[in-house]
Protein backbone atom coordinates (compact mmCIF):
# COMPACT_ATOMS: atom_id res chain seq x y z
CA UNK A 1 0.00 0.00 0.00
CA UNK A 2 2.80 2.41 0.94
CA UNK A 3 4.59 1.76 -2.34
CA UNK A 4 1.52 2.63 -4.42
CA UNK A 5 0.94 5.88 -2.48
CA UNK A 6 4.51 6.93 -3.13
CA UNK A 7 4.03 6.37 -6.80
CA UNK A 8 0.88 8.45 -6.79
CA UNK A 9 2.73 11.37 -5.15
CA UNK A 10 5.62 11.03 -7.60
CA UNK A 11 3.23 11.26 -10.54
CA UNK A 12 1.52 14.35 -9.06
CA UNK A 13 4.82 16.19 -8.66
CA UNK A 14 5.90 15.18 -12.17
CA UNK A 15 2.54 16.44 -13.49
CA UNK A 16 3.01 19.89 -11.84
CA UNK A 17 6.58 20.11 -13.13
CA UNK A 18 5.67 19.08 -16.65
CA UNK A 19 2.86 21.63 -16.75
CA UNK A 20 5.12 24.47 -15.53
CA UNK A 21 7.81 23.29 -17.94
CA UNK A 22 5.37 23.36 -20.86
CA UNK A 23 4.16 26.86 -19.97
CA UNK A 24 7.74 28.14 -19.70
CA UNK A 25 8.86 26.39 -22.90
CA UNK A 26 5.86 27.78 -24.67
CA UNK A 27 6.79 31.31 -23.63
CA UNK A 28 10.41 30.81 -24.73
CA UNK A 29 9.40 29.33 -28.04
CA UNK A 30 6.92 32.15 -28.63
CA UNK A 31 9.42 34.90 -27.83
CA UNK A 32 12.23 33.39 -29.90
CA UNK A 33 10.46 31.89 -32.82
CA UNK A 34 7.78 34.37 -33.42
CA UNK A 35 9.62 37.38 -31.99
CA UNK A 36 6.58 38.50 -30.20
CA UNK A 37 8.55 40.45 -27.65
CA UNK A 38 10.75 39.66 -24.77
CA UNK A 39 10.44 36.52 -22.63
CA UNK A 40 8.66 38.43 -19.91
CA UNK A 41 6.41 40.01 -22.49
CA UNK A 42 5.49 36.67 -23.92
CA UNK A 43 4.60 35.43 -20.42
CA UNK A 44 2.07 38.17 -20.20
CA UNK A 45 -0.53 37.21 -22.65
CA UNK A 46 -1.42 40.23 -24.59
CA UNK A 47 -3.79 38.35 -26.79
CA UNK A 48 -6.57 37.03 -24.60
CA UNK A 49 -7.50 34.32 -27.15
CA UNK A 50 -3.94 33.08 -27.26
CA UNK A 51 -3.70 33.19 -23.49
CA UNK A 52 -6.87 31.10 -23.26
CA UNK A 53 -5.48 28.58 -25.68
CA UNK A 54 -2.27 28.26 -23.74
CA UNK A 55 -4.20 27.85 -20.53
CA UNK A 56 -6.25 25.06 -22.11
CA UNK A 57 -3.14 23.25 -23.34
CA UNK A 58 -1.53 23.52 -19.90
CA UNK A 59 -4.68 22.22 -18.18
CA UNK A 60 -4.90 19.35 -20.68
CA UNK A 61 -1.33 18.31 -20.04
CA UNK A 62 -1.88 18.57 -16.29
CA UNK A 63 -5.05 16.47 -16.42
CA UNK A 64 -3.34 13.83 -18.57
CA UNK A 65 -0.54 13.64 -16.04
CA UNK A 66 -3.05 13.17 -13.23
CA UNK A 67 -4.82 10.39 -15.15
CA UNK A 68 -1.53 8.72 -15.87
CA UNK A 69 -0.73 8.89 -12.17
CA UNK A 70 -4.09 7.39 -11.31
CA UNK A 71 -3.66 4.57 -13.79
CA UNK A 72 -0.19 3.82 -12.46
CA UNK A 73 -1.60 3.78 -8.95
CA UNK A 74 -4.36 1.32 -9.88
CA UNK A 75 -1.92 -1.03 -11.57
CA UNK A 76 0.48 -0.87 -8.66
CA UNK A 77 -2.18 -1.39 -6.01
CA UNK A 78 -3.62 -4.45 -7.76
CA UNK A 79 -0.09 -5.75 -8.01
CA UNK A 80 0.27 -5.11 -4.28
CA UNK A 81 -2.97 -6.93 -3.55
CA UNK A 82 -1.83 -9.90 -5.58
CA UNK A 83 1.41 -9.93 -3.62
CA UNK A 84 -0.49 -9.69 -0.35
CA UNK A 85 -2.83 -12.53 -1.37
CA UNK A 86 0.11 -14.66 -2.41
CA UNK A 87 1.94 -13.98 0.84
CA UNK A 88 -1.18 -14.75 2.83
CA UNK A 89 -1.72 -17.96 0.89
CA UNK A 90 1.88 -18.99 1.38
CA UNK A 91 1.77 -18.34 5.11
CA UNK A 92 -1.46 -20.34 5.35
CA UNK A 93 0.18 -23.16 3.42
CA UNK A 94 3.20 -23.02 5.67
CA UNK A 95 1.12 -23.05 8.84
CA UNK A 96 -1.28 -25.93 8.19
CA UNK A 97 0.00 -29.30 9.40
CA UNK A 98 -0.38 -31.04 6.04
CA UNK A 99 2.03 -31.13 3.14
CA UNK A 100 0.91 -29.28 0.01
CA UNK A 101 2.49 -29.26 -3.47
CA UNK A 102 1.40 -28.57 -6.96
CA UNK A 103 2.76 -29.73 -10.27
CA UNK A 104 2.37 -28.69 -13.86
CA UNK A 105 0.92 -30.87 -16.58
CA UNK A 106 4.41 -32.16 -17.42
CA UNK A 107 4.66 -33.31 -13.76
CA UNK A 108 7.36 -30.87 -12.67
CA UNK A 109 6.88 -29.02 -9.40
CA UNK A 110 5.35 -25.53 -9.51
CA UNK A 111 5.32 -24.94 -5.76
CA UNK A 112 4.91 -26.39 -2.29
CA UNK A 113 4.69 -25.49 1.38
CA UNK A 114 7.58 -25.59 3.85
CA UNK A 115 6.64 -28.97 5.30
CA UNK A 116 6.73 -30.50 1.87
CA UNK A 117 10.06 -28.81 1.11
CA UNK A 118 11.40 -30.28 4.37
CA UNK A 119 10.23 -33.76 3.40
CA UNK A 120 11.93 -33.36 0.03
CA UNK A 121 15.09 -32.19 1.77
CA UNK A 122 15.25 -28.79 0.01
CA UNK A 123 15.56 -25.47 1.85
CA UNK A 124 12.72 -23.63 0.08
CA UNK A 125 9.92 -24.08 -2.37
CA UNK A 126 11.94 -22.26 -5.02
CA UNK A 127 14.58 -24.98 -4.97
CA UNK A 128 11.92 -27.48 -5.94
CA UNK A 129 10.34 -25.57 -8.79
CA UNK A 130 10.98 -27.22 -12.13
CA UNK A 131 12.15 -30.51 -10.70
CA UNK A 132 10.33 -33.81 -11.12
CA UNK A 133 9.98 -36.79 -8.73
CA UNK A 134 12.88 -38.70 -10.27
CA UNK A 135 15.22 -35.98 -9.07
CA UNK A 136 14.09 -36.24 -5.46
CA UNK A 137 14.78 -38.66 -2.61
CA UNK A 138 11.69 -40.68 -3.48
CA UNK A 139 12.88 -41.60 -6.96
CA UNK A 140 11.89 -45.20 -6.08
CA UNK A 141 8.26 -44.16 -5.70
CA UNK A 142 8.35 -41.62 -8.56
CA UNK A 143 6.58 -43.92 -11.02
CA UNK A 144 3.82 -44.55 -8.51
CA UNK A 145 3.30 -40.84 -7.80
CA UNK A 146 3.40 -39.86 -11.45
CA UNK A 147 0.90 -42.56 -12.40
CA UNK A 148 -1.54 -41.11 -9.86
CA UNK A 149 -0.80 -37.54 -11.04
CA UNK A 150 -1.52 -38.53 -14.64
CA UNK A 151 -4.74 -40.27 -13.66
CA UNK A 152 -5.96 -37.08 -11.97
CA UNK A 153 -4.82 -34.82 -14.82
CA UNK A 154 -6.28 -36.94 -17.61
CA UNK A 155 -9.55 -37.80 -15.89
CA UNK A 156 -10.01 -34.45 -14.15
CA UNK A 157 -11.29 -36.39 -11.14
CA UNK A 158 -10.09 -36.19 -7.53
CA UNK A 159 -8.28 -39.05 -5.85
CA UNK A 160 -8.82 -38.83 -2.11
CA UNK A 161 -7.34 -40.45 1.00
CA UNK A 162 -5.14 -43.25 -0.19
CA UNK A 163 -2.04 -44.59 1.50
CA UNK A 164 1.42 -44.73 -0.06
CA UNK A 165 5.05 -44.90 1.02
CA UNK A 166 7.62 -42.12 0.69
CA UNK A 167 11.41 -42.39 0.91
CA UNK A 168 12.97 -39.40 2.64
CA UNK A 169 16.48 -38.01 1.90
CA UNK A 170 17.95 -40.01 4.82
CA UNK A 171 16.61 -43.24 3.32
CA UNK A 172 13.84 -43.76 5.89
CA UNK A 173 10.43 -44.72 4.57
CA UNK A 174 7.33 -42.90 5.77
CA UNK A 175 3.67 -43.61 5.21
CA UNK A 176 1.37 -40.98 3.76
CA UNK A 177 -2.34 -40.43 3.47
CA UNK A 178 -2.53 -38.58 0.16
CA UNK A 179 -5.22 -36.71 -1.79
CA UNK A 180 -4.81 -35.19 -5.24
CA UNK A 181 -7.10 -32.85 -7.16
CA UNK A 182 -6.79 -31.40 -10.65
CA UNK A 183 -5.87 -27.70 -11.07
CA UNK A 184 -8.08 -25.95 -13.64
CA UNK A 185 -7.85 -22.54 -15.25
CA UNK A 186 -10.82 -20.19 -15.77
CA UNK A 187 -11.78 -22.13 -18.89
CA UNK A 188 -11.90 -25.35 -17.00
CA UNK A 189 -8.75 -26.65 -18.68
CA UNK A 190 -6.58 -28.82 -16.41
CA UNK A 191 -3.12 -27.31 -16.15
CA UNK A 192 -1.72 -29.31 -13.26
CA UNK A 193 -2.32 -31.27 -10.12
CA UNK A 194 -2.51 -30.20 -6.46
CA UNK A 195 -1.55 -32.74 -3.86
CA UNK A 196 -1.75 -32.85 -0.08
CA UNK A 197 -0.74 -35.53 2.34
CA UNK A 198 -0.54 -36.26 6.01
CA UNK A 199 2.29 -38.19 7.64
CA UNK A 200 0.58 -41.29 9.07
CA UNK A 201 3.77 -43.23 9.79
CA UNK A 202 3.19 -43.25 13.54
CA UNK A 203 -0.40 -44.40 13.11
CA UNK A 204 0.79 -47.10 10.72
CA UNK A 205 3.43 -48.21 13.18
CA UNK A 206 0.82 -48.40 15.95
CA UNK A 207 -1.52 -50.35 13.67
CA UNK A 208 1.30 -52.69 12.83
CA UNK A 209 2.16 -53.08 16.51
CA UNK A 210 -1.48 -53.83 17.35
CA UNK A 211 -1.67 -56.33 14.50
CA UNK A 212 1.49 -58.03 15.70
CA UNK A 213 0.24 -58.03 19.28
CA UNK A 214 -3.05 -59.54 18.17
CA UNK A 215 -1.23 -62.15 16.16
CA UNK A 216 1.05 -63.12 19.04
CA UNK A 217 -1.91 -63.01 21.41
CA UNK A 218 -3.82 -65.40 19.18
CA UNK A 219 -0.76 -67.60 18.97
CA UNK A 220 -0.42 -67.56 22.73
CA UNK A 221 -4.10 -68.33 23.20
CA UNK A 222 -3.76 -71.22 20.76
CA UNK A 223 -0.69 -72.46 22.59
CA UNK A 224 -2.47 -72.27 25.91
CA UNK A 225 -5.55 -73.98 24.48
CA UNK A 226 -3.37 -76.77 23.16
CA UNK A 227 -1.66 -77.06 26.52
CA UNK A 228 -5.02 -77.07 28.29
CA UNK A 229 -6.37 -79.69 25.90
CA UNK A 230 -3.34 -81.84 26.58
CA UNK A 231 -3.74 -81.38 30.34
CA UNK A 232 -7.44 -82.20 30.09
CA UNK A 233 -6.68 -85.34 28.10
CA UNK A 234 -4.07 -86.30 30.66
CA UNK A 235 -6.54 -85.62 33.45
CA UNK A 236 -9.13 -87.74 31.67
CA UNK A 237 -6.81 -90.69 31.28
CA UNK A 238 -5.65 -90.14 34.86
CA UNK A 239 -9.22 -90.27 36.13
CA UNK A 240 -9.89 -93.32 34.02
CA UNK A 241 -6.90 -95.07 35.44
CA UNK A 242 -7.84 -93.97 38.96
CA UNK A 243 -11.31 -95.31 38.43
CA UNK A 244 -9.99 -98.68 37.24
CA UNK A 245 -6.64 -99.31 38.78
CA UNK A 246 -7.00 -97.80 42.25
CA UNK A 247 -10.19 -99.66 42.95
CA UNK A 248 -8.89 -103.09 41.93
CA UNK A 249 -6.43 -103.49 44.86
CA UNK A 250 -9.13 -102.17 47.20
CA UNK A 251 -11.48 -104.88 46.05
CA UNK A 252 -8.74 -107.44 46.67
CA UNK A 253 -8.03 -106.16 50.22
CA UNK A 254 -11.72 -106.03 50.99
CA UNK A 255 -12.55 -109.36 49.35
CA UNK A 256 -9.71 -111.42 50.80
CA UNK A 257 -10.17 -109.77 54.19
CA UNK A 258 -13.75 -110.92 54.02
CA UNK A 259 -12.63 -114.41 52.99
CA UNK A 260 -10.20 -114.48 55.89
CA UNK A 261 -12.97 -113.41 58.23
CA UNK A 262 -15.33 -116.07 56.94
CA UNK A 263 -12.91 -118.98 56.68
CA UNK A 264 -10.51 -118.36 59.56
CA UNK A 265 -12.57 -116.33 61.97
CA UNK A 266 -12.17 -118.84 64.81
CA UNK A 267 -8.37 -118.83 64.53
CA UNK A 268 -8.05 -115.04 64.50
CA UNK A 269 -9.40 -114.27 67.94
CA UNK A 270 -11.40 -111.19 68.83
CA UNK A 271 -8.48 -108.76 68.27
CA UNK A 272 -7.73 -110.24 64.83
CA UNK A 273 -11.37 -109.97 63.88
CA UNK A 274 -11.41 -106.35 65.02
CA UNK A 275 -8.41 -105.57 62.81
CA UNK A 276 -10.17 -107.16 59.88
CA UNK A 277 -13.29 -105.09 60.51
CA UNK A 278 -11.15 -101.93 60.55
CA UNK A 279 -9.49 -102.97 57.27
CA UNK A 280 -12.89 -103.59 55.79
CA UNK A 281 -14.20 -100.15 56.86
CA UNK A 282 -11.03 -98.48 55.55
CA UNK A 283 -11.40 -100.05 52.12
CA UNK A 284 -15.00 -98.86 51.89
CA UNK A 285 -13.97 -95.38 52.90
CA UNK A 286 -11.21 -95.29 50.33
CA UNK A 287 -13.67 -96.53 47.72
CA UNK A 288 -15.96 -93.59 48.51
CA UNK A 289 -13.00 -91.21 48.39
CA UNK A 290 -12.06 -92.39 44.92
CA UNK A 291 -15.66 -92.09 43.75
CA UNK A 292 -15.96 -88.55 45.11
CA UNK A 293 -12.68 -87.53 43.50
CA UNK A 294 -13.90 -88.92 40.22
CA UNK A 295 -17.12 -86.96 40.59
CA UNK A 296 -15.11 -83.80 41.25
CA UNK A 297 -12.94 -84.32 38.20
CA UNK A 298 -15.99 -85.12 36.08
CA UNK A 299 -17.49 -81.79 37.08
CA UNK A 300 -14.39 -80.02 35.75
CA UNK A 301 -14.37 -81.91 32.49
CA UNK A 302 -17.21 -82.00 30.00
CA UNK A 303 -19.27 -79.16 28.61
CA UNK A 304 -21.91 -77.20 30.51
CA UNK A 305 -25.32 -77.57 28.89
CA UNK A 306 -27.43 -74.68 30.17
CA UNK A 307 -31.20 -74.60 29.96
CA UNK A 308 -34.07 -72.91 31.79
CA UNK A 309 -34.51 -75.08 34.89
CA UNK A 310 -37.24 -75.25 37.53
CA UNK A 311 -34.82 -75.28 40.43
CA UNK A 312 -37.57 -75.59 43.07
CA UNK A 313 -38.81 -78.80 41.46
CA UNK A 314 -35.20 -80.01 41.27
CA UNK A 315 -34.75 -79.31 44.99
CA UNK A 316 -37.88 -81.35 45.83
CA UNK A 317 -36.68 -84.23 43.65
CA UNK A 318 -33.33 -84.25 45.49
CA UNK A 319 -35.09 -84.04 48.87
CA UNK A 320 -37.37 -87.00 48.04
CA UNK A 321 -34.36 -89.13 47.06
CA UNK A 322 -32.40 -88.22 50.20
CA UNK A 323 -35.42 -88.64 52.46
CA UNK A 324 -35.76 -92.26 51.34
CA UNK A 325 -32.38 -93.08 52.91
CA UNK A 326 -32.94 -91.03 56.06
CA UNK A 327 -34.16 -92.71 59.21
CA UNK A 328 -35.39 -89.52 60.90
CA UNK A 329 -38.69 -88.86 59.14
CA UNK A 330 -39.44 -85.75 61.22
CA UNK A 331 -37.13 -83.35 59.34
CA UNK A 332 -39.10 -80.38 58.08
CA UNK A 333 -38.26 -79.40 54.50
CA UNK A 334 -39.25 -76.02 53.12
CA UNK A 335 -38.70 -75.02 49.47
CA UNK A 336 -39.60 -71.60 48.01
CA UNK A 337 -41.78 -72.45 44.98
CA UNK A 338 -41.27 -71.41 41.33
CA UNK A 339 -37.57 -70.60 41.47
CA UNK A 340 -35.94 -70.87 38.06
CA UNK A 341 -32.40 -70.55 36.79
CA UNK A 342 -30.44 -70.78 33.54
CA UNK A 343 -28.12 -73.65 34.36
CA UNK A 344 -26.88 -77.16 33.65
CA UNK A 345 -29.64 -79.16 35.30
CA UNK A 346 -27.53 -82.23 35.97
CA UNK A 347 -24.69 -80.25 37.58
CA UNK A 348 -27.04 -78.15 39.74
CA UNK A 349 -28.67 -81.38 40.85
CA UNK A 350 -25.20 -82.43 42.06
CA UNK A 351 -24.91 -79.07 43.89
CA UNK A 352 -28.31 -79.43 45.57
CA UNK A 353 -27.66 -83.06 46.46
CA UNK A 354 -24.38 -82.11 48.13
CA UNK A 355 -25.82 -79.13 50.01
CA UNK A 356 -29.05 -80.78 51.15
CA UNK A 357 -27.21 -83.98 52.04
CA UNK A 358 -24.80 -81.87 54.15
CA UNK A 359 -27.73 -80.12 55.80
CA UNK A 360 -29.23 -83.51 56.72
CA UNK A 361 -25.86 -84.85 57.85
CA UNK A 362 -24.85 -81.90 60.02
CA UNK A 363 -28.23 -81.53 61.73
CA UNK A 364 -28.25 -85.16 62.86
CA UNK A 365 -29.14 -85.50 66.54
CA UNK A 366 -30.75 -82.04 66.77
CA UNK A 367 -34.34 -81.43 67.75
CA UNK A 368 -36.85 -79.84 65.30
CA UNK A 369 -34.58 -80.29 62.30
CA UNK A 370 -35.48 -77.84 59.60
CA UNK A 371 -33.93 -77.48 56.13
CA UNK A 372 -34.85 -74.57 53.87
CA UNK A 373 -34.13 -73.92 50.21
CA UNK A 374 -34.82 -70.33 49.19
CA UNK A 375 -33.39 -67.13 47.79
CA UNK A 376 -32.17 -63.85 49.20
CA UNK A 377 -31.18 -60.58 47.57
CA UNK A 378 -27.46 -59.85 47.27
CA UNK A 379 -25.55 -56.91 45.76
CA UNK A 380 -25.89 -57.94 42.14
CA UNK A 381 -28.95 -60.13 42.06
CA UNK A 382 -30.31 -63.24 43.63
CA UNK A 383 -28.54 -65.85 45.74
CA UNK A 384 -30.00 -69.32 46.27
CA UNK A 385 -29.39 -70.84 49.67
CA UNK A 386 -29.72 -74.06 51.64
CA UNK A 387 -30.14 -73.42 55.36
CA UNK A 388 -30.15 -75.86 58.28
CA UNK A 389 -30.33 -75.53 62.05
CA UNK A 390 -27.60 -78.10 62.69
CA UNK A 391 -24.06 -78.17 64.02
CA UNK A 392 -22.92 -75.13 62.03
CA UNK A 393 -19.23 -74.26 61.82
CA UNK A 394 -16.64 -71.91 63.25
CA UNK A 395 -16.64 -68.85 60.92
CA UNK A 396 -12.88 -68.64 61.46
CA UNK A 397 -12.45 -71.59 59.10
CA UNK A 398 -14.98 -70.36 56.56
CA UNK A 399 -12.39 -70.09 53.80
CA UNK A 400 -11.32 -73.73 54.26
CA UNK A 401 -14.82 -75.10 53.76
CA UNK A 402 -14.67 -75.21 49.98
CA UNK A 403 -11.18 -76.68 49.58
CA UNK A 404 -11.03 -80.40 48.78
CA UNK A 405 -10.23 -82.70 51.73
CA UNK A 406 -10.78 -79.94 54.28
CA UNK A 407 -13.04 -81.08 57.05
CA UNK A 408 -14.15 -79.05 60.02
CA UNK A 409 -15.60 -82.02 61.85
CA UNK A 410 -14.03 -85.31 62.93
CA UNK A 411 -14.85 -88.30 60.75
CA UNK A 412 -16.27 -90.11 63.76
CA UNK A 413 -18.70 -87.24 64.31
CA UNK A 414 -19.87 -86.77 60.74
CA UNK A 415 -18.70 -89.11 58.01
CA UNK A 416 -17.52 -87.82 54.66
CA UNK A 417 -14.33 -87.21 52.72
CA UNK A 418 -14.49 -83.45 52.24
CA UNK A 419 -14.91 -83.27 48.49
CA UNK A 420 -18.61 -82.31 48.35
CA UNK A 421 -18.26 -78.57 48.88
CA UNK A 422 -15.23 -78.41 46.56
CA UNK A 423 -17.44 -80.00 43.92
CA UNK A 424 -20.22 -77.48 44.66
CA UNK A 425 -17.83 -74.57 44.30
CA UNK A 426 -16.35 -75.88 41.09
CA UNK A 427 -19.79 -76.31 39.51
CA UNK A 428 -20.90 -72.81 40.59
CA UNK A 429 -17.66 -71.27 39.30
CA UNK A 430 -18.17 -73.02 35.99
CA UNK A 431 -21.58 -71.30 35.85
CA UNK A 432 -19.87 -67.94 36.46
CA UNK A 433 -21.35 -67.70 39.95
CA UNK A 434 -20.09 -67.55 43.51
CA UNK A 435 -20.51 -69.91 46.45
CA UNK A 436 -20.08 -68.94 50.10
CA UNK A 437 -21.26 -69.94 53.55
CA UNK A 438 -22.43 -68.31 56.75
CA UNK A 439 -22.80 -69.96 60.11
CA UNK A 440 -21.75 -70.34 63.72
CA UNK A 441 -21.06 -73.31 65.96
CA UNK A 442 -24.37 -74.95 66.97
CA UNK A 443 -26.34 -72.20 65.23
CA UNK A 444 -26.76 -73.90 61.87
CA UNK A 445 -25.23 -73.11 58.50
CA UNK A 446 -26.42 -71.38 55.33
CA UNK A 447 -24.77 -72.15 52.01
CA UNK A 448 -25.31 -69.57 49.27
CA UNK A 449 -24.68 -69.73 45.53
CA UNK A 450 -25.43 -67.46 42.60
CA UNK A 451 -26.22 -68.40 39.00
CA UNK A 452 -25.82 -65.26 36.92
CA UNK A 453 -27.91 -64.93 33.77
CA UNK A 454 -25.46 -63.88 31.07
CA UNK B 1 -27.47 -131.22 36.17
CA UNK B 2 -27.41 -129.55 32.76
CA UNK B 3 -24.06 -127.96 31.92
CA UNK B 4 -24.30 -124.29 32.80
CA UNK B 5 -21.10 -122.79 31.47
CA UNK B 6 -20.09 -119.23 32.29
CA UNK B 7 -17.13 -117.55 30.58
CA UNK B 8 -15.33 -115.06 32.79
CA UNK B 9 -13.03 -112.67 30.91
CA UNK B 10 -10.80 -111.19 33.59
CA UNK B 11 -7.10 -110.30 33.60
CA UNK B 12 -6.70 -109.51 37.31
CA UNK B 13 -5.93 -112.74 39.25
CA UNK B 14 -7.31 -111.27 42.49
CA UNK B 15 -10.58 -110.36 40.81
CA UNK B 16 -10.65 -113.82 39.22
CA UNK B 17 -10.17 -115.50 42.60
CA UNK B 18 -12.83 -113.32 44.22
CA UNK B 19 -15.26 -114.01 41.36
CA UNK B 20 -14.62 -117.76 41.68
CA UNK B 21 -15.30 -117.48 45.41
CA UNK B 22 -18.55 -115.69 44.68
CA UNK B 23 -19.57 -118.34 42.11
CA UNK B 24 -18.77 -121.09 44.60
CA UNK B 25 -20.91 -119.42 47.26
CA UNK B 26 -23.83 -119.06 44.89
CA UNK B 27 -23.58 -122.58 43.44
CA UNK B 28 -25.60 -121.62 40.41
CA UNK B 29 -23.14 -122.44 37.64
CA UNK B 30 -21.07 -125.60 37.54
CA UNK B 31 -18.61 -124.82 34.79
CA UNK B 32 -16.65 -121.59 34.99
CA UNK B 33 -14.19 -120.99 32.16
CA UNK B 34 -11.72 -118.13 32.39
CA UNK B 35 -10.10 -116.09 29.60
CA UNK B 36 -7.28 -113.92 30.97
CA UNK B 37 -7.14 -111.35 28.18
CA UNK B 38 -9.14 -110.23 25.14
CA UNK B 39 -7.23 -112.45 22.72
CA UNK B 40 -7.95 -115.56 24.83
CA UNK B 41 -11.63 -114.64 24.85
CA UNK B 42 -11.68 -114.38 21.07
CA UNK B 43 -9.74 -117.65 20.77
CA UNK B 44 -12.30 -119.40 22.97
CA UNK B 45 -14.85 -118.93 20.18
CA UNK B 46 -12.76 -118.67 17.02
CA UNK B 47 -9.38 -120.28 17.89
CA UNK B 48 -8.17 -123.86 17.14
CA UNK B 49 -9.89 -125.36 20.21
CA UNK B 50 -13.24 -123.68 19.54
CA UNK B 51 -15.06 -126.95 18.83
CA UNK B 52 -14.16 -128.47 22.18
CA UNK B 53 -15.24 -125.32 24.09
CA UNK B 54 -18.87 -125.40 25.26
CA UNK B 55 -20.97 -122.39 24.30
CA UNK B 56 -21.47 -120.43 27.54
CA UNK B 57 -24.88 -119.35 28.78
CA UNK B 58 -23.34 -116.12 29.96
CA UNK B 59 -20.19 -114.12 29.40
CA UNK B 60 -18.89 -111.83 32.17
CA UNK B 61 -16.63 -109.36 30.40
CA UNK B 62 -14.15 -106.90 31.90
CA UNK B 63 -13.44 -103.80 29.81
CA UNK B 64 -9.80 -103.04 30.54
CA UNK B 65 -7.96 -106.04 29.19
CA UNK B 66 -4.50 -106.65 27.76
CA UNK B 67 -4.02 -107.27 24.01
CA UNK B 68 -7.63 -106.81 22.88
CA UNK B 69 -9.81 -104.67 25.13
CA UNK B 70 -13.28 -105.61 26.32
CA UNK B 71 -15.15 -103.31 23.92
CA UNK B 72 -13.33 -104.87 20.96
CA UNK B 73 -14.14 -108.39 22.22
CA UNK B 74 -17.79 -107.35 22.57
CA UNK B 75 -17.80 -105.92 19.07
CA UNK B 76 -16.33 -109.06 17.49
CA UNK B 77 -18.67 -111.42 19.35
CA UNK B 78 -21.67 -109.37 18.24
CA UNK B 79 -20.47 -109.36 14.63
CA UNK B 80 -20.41 -113.14 14.35
CA UNK B 81 -23.61 -115.10 13.81
CA UNK B 82 -22.41 -117.86 16.13
CA UNK B 83 -21.88 -115.61 19.13
CA UNK B 84 -24.14 -112.63 18.61
CA UNK B 85 -26.94 -114.03 20.80
CA UNK B 86 -24.88 -115.01 23.84
CA UNK B 87 -25.82 -112.83 26.82
CA UNK B 88 -22.88 -110.61 27.73
CA UNK B 89 -22.70 -108.74 31.05
CA UNK B 90 -19.99 -106.11 31.41
CA UNK B 91 -18.33 -106.42 34.82
CA UNK B 92 -15.87 -103.58 35.25
CA UNK B 93 -14.38 -100.94 37.56
CA UNK B 94 -15.31 -98.13 35.24
CA UNK B 95 -18.43 -96.07 35.61
CA UNK B 96 -17.35 -93.60 32.92
CA UNK B 97 -20.34 -92.54 30.87
CA UNK B 98 -18.43 -93.14 27.67
CA UNK B 99 -17.69 -96.78 28.56
CA UNK B 100 -21.31 -97.40 29.54
CA UNK B 101 -22.65 -95.80 26.36
CA UNK B 102 -20.20 -97.64 24.10
CA UNK B 103 -20.93 -100.99 25.75
CA UNK B 104 -24.66 -100.66 25.20
CA UNK B 105 -24.14 -99.41 21.64
CA UNK B 106 -22.09 -102.49 20.89
CA UNK B 107 -24.84 -104.69 22.27
CA UNK B 108 -24.06 -105.74 25.84
CA UNK B 109 -27.05 -107.09 27.79
CA UNK B 110 -26.18 -105.54 31.12
CA UNK B 111 -23.52 -103.34 32.72
CA UNK B 112 -22.35 -103.83 36.31
CA UNK B 113 -19.75 -101.84 38.14
CA UNK B 114 -17.64 -103.97 40.47
CA UNK B 115 -18.29 -102.74 44.00
CA UNK B 116 -15.38 -102.45 46.45
CA UNK B 117 -17.36 -104.28 49.12
CA UNK B 118 -17.04 -108.05 48.61
CA UNK B 119 -20.47 -108.74 50.08
CA UNK B 120 -22.01 -106.44 47.51
CA UNK B 121 -19.95 -108.15 44.81
CA UNK B 122 -21.16 -111.60 45.85
CA UNK B 123 -24.68 -110.26 45.83
CA UNK B 124 -24.30 -108.74 42.36
CA UNK B 125 -22.82 -111.97 40.91
CA UNK B 126 -25.61 -113.97 42.54
CA UNK B 127 -28.30 -111.82 41.00
CA UNK B 128 -26.65 -111.92 37.59
CA UNK B 129 -26.34 -115.70 37.67
CA UNK B 130 -29.85 -116.12 39.00
CA UNK B 131 -31.28 -113.99 36.26
CA UNK B 132 -29.27 -115.17 33.25
CA UNK B 133 -28.90 -118.83 34.19
CA UNK B 134 -32.21 -119.51 35.88
CA UNK B 135 -34.91 -116.93 35.18
CA UNK B 136 -33.94 -115.96 31.66
CA UNK B 137 -34.82 -118.26 28.77
CA UNK B 138 -31.52 -118.77 26.91
CA UNK B 139 -31.31 -118.50 23.11
CA UNK B 140 -31.33 -121.90 21.33
CA UNK B 141 -27.98 -123.39 20.24
CA UNK B 142 -28.82 -122.70 16.60
CA UNK B 143 -30.42 -119.35 16.07
CA UNK B 144 -31.97 -118.96 12.66
CA UNK B 145 -34.71 -116.52 11.72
Amino acid sequence: MKKSKNIYLKFLIIAVFVTILVIVLDAVVMSLAFKMGTFSESLIYSDPQEAWMRFLIATGIFTSCIYAAKAAYTIQSSRDEAIVTKELLQSVLNTIPVRVFWKSKDLTYLGCNTLFANDAGVSSADDLTGKDDFQLSWSKEAELYRADDLKVITSGAKRLNYEEPQTRPDGSVFWLNTSKIPLCDSNGEVYGVLGTYEDITKRKEKEHEIKELNATLEERVEDRTRELDAINKELESFSYSVSHDLRAPLRAINGFGEALYEDYSDKLGEEGRDYLRRMHAATLRMGRLIDDLLALSRVTRGKIKKSETDISALAWQVIEELKANEEDKSIEFNVTPNLTAECDEHLIEVVLTNLINNAIKFSKGKKDRKIVFGTSKVNNGLAYYVRDNGAGFDPLYKAKLFSPFQRLHATAEFEGVGVGLATVQRIIHRHGGLAWAEGAVDKGATFYFTLPRI
Amino acid sequence: MHDKTVLLVEDNPDDEELAMRAFKKNRLSNNIRVARDGAEAIDYFFGPTKDSNPTPLLILLDLKLPKIDGLEVLKRLREDDKTKHIPIVILTSSDEEEDIAKSYCLGCNSYIRKPVDFQQFVDAVKQVELYWLVINVAPPERVEV
